[in-house]
């Protein structure tokens, strides 16, 4: 096992804006999270959101126009693990009322799914972040000794 | 501090700036959903299992829609072999739960105890449009 390393690795995807991508989107987020000290419950929590807000993205950023791009960049920073799913399409106001769908079901599950979600929408599209707080090991541990941490995902998510 | 690895190697090649596009290995390529439908003695048990997401919710109601055709006198949608669902799949247990009432059908949503699908289930509020029972 290589040295422990502090400095912050990040992974980006672009996926087209087509449902048939959400898919493998979240298996890939199964396989990142379960390398990371969480309980199999904040690894769905984080899986959901990302599902969401990508979900979103796909619904609305680029209805009548061109079909466009999604990007997910996941990092970690010293305490917490950051998600960034980007559309370069138009932010569409959830309409109300329950005929309403996606997007306004969608931000209310994310925002309860996940402590800190940021939603910035300008011209240039929209990017949604999603922030959630992760222990470090004691030096001595290794990620996957935290109960439930190991193993689940992959299993049960995986084909 | 920790780096995100996976199999204790670093995601990236070493000063990497990266770009990893999810690949074969990262599961099925589109989402897939099994719907099973049961009726006897006028009662429709209807069990959906995979996975349920926007890119299948709609077909996925449509034949959950013909389960509950003919006039049932009682629906059970059985989610216990569910593995994933998002917004749009809730959005049909809400329709569906709509429906049955106007419908004077009895109703209910049968849900794995823990996992994704409770998670969304009991965040959403399900419960206020169909009554949902956890199942181990």
């Amino acid at each position: 096992m290589p040295p422990p390393s502090d400095r912050t690795e990040f992974v980006h995807f672009t996926l087209p804006a087509d449902a048939a991508h959400l898919c493998r989107l979240r298996h890939a987020m199964y396989g990142f999270l379960g390398a990371l000290p969480l309980c199999p419950d904040r690894q769905d929590e984080i899986v959901l959101a990302v599902g969401e807000a990508a979900a979103n993205a796909v619904e609305h950023a680029y209805r009548d126009q061109e079909p466009g791009v999604i990007d997910v960049t996941f990092w970690t920073e010293g305490d917490a693990l950051c998600v960034q799913i980007r559309d370069h399409g138009r932010w569409r106001e959830p309409s109300s009322g329950p005929q309403s769908v996606g997007h306004g079901l969608g931000v209310v599950l994310m925002r309860r799914l996940i402590d800190c979600v940021l939603i910035h929408h300008d011209h240039r599209g929209t990017t949604v972040l999603l922030r959630h707080p992760v222990h470090s090991p004691a030096p001595d541990s290794r990620p996957d000794v935290v109960p439930g941490a190991a193993g689940r995902p992959a299993g049960a998510h995986r084909a | 501090m920790f780096a995100l690895r996976v199999n204790d190697r670093p995601v990236l090649p070493a000063g990497g700036d990266g770009w990893v596009a999810p690949g074969r290995d990262d599961g099925p390529a589109a989402t897939q959903a099994t719907v099973v439908v049961d009726r006897r003695d006028g009662t429709a048990h209807i069990a959906v299992s995979g996975e349920l997401d926007l890119a299948n919710a709609k077909a996925v109601e449509q034949q959950i829609l013909r389960g509950v055709g003919g006039g049932p006198t009682a629906v059970t949608l059985d989610l216990t072999g569910l593995r994933y669902i998002d917004s749009a799949g809730l959005w049909i247990l809400f329709r569906l739960g709509r429906h049955l009432a106007a419908a004077k059908i009895a109703g209910e949503v049968v849900v794995p105890a823990d996992g994704p699908v409770w998670r969304m289930v009991e965040t959403a509020g399900v419960a206020a449009a169909i009554p949902v029972r956890p199942r181990r």
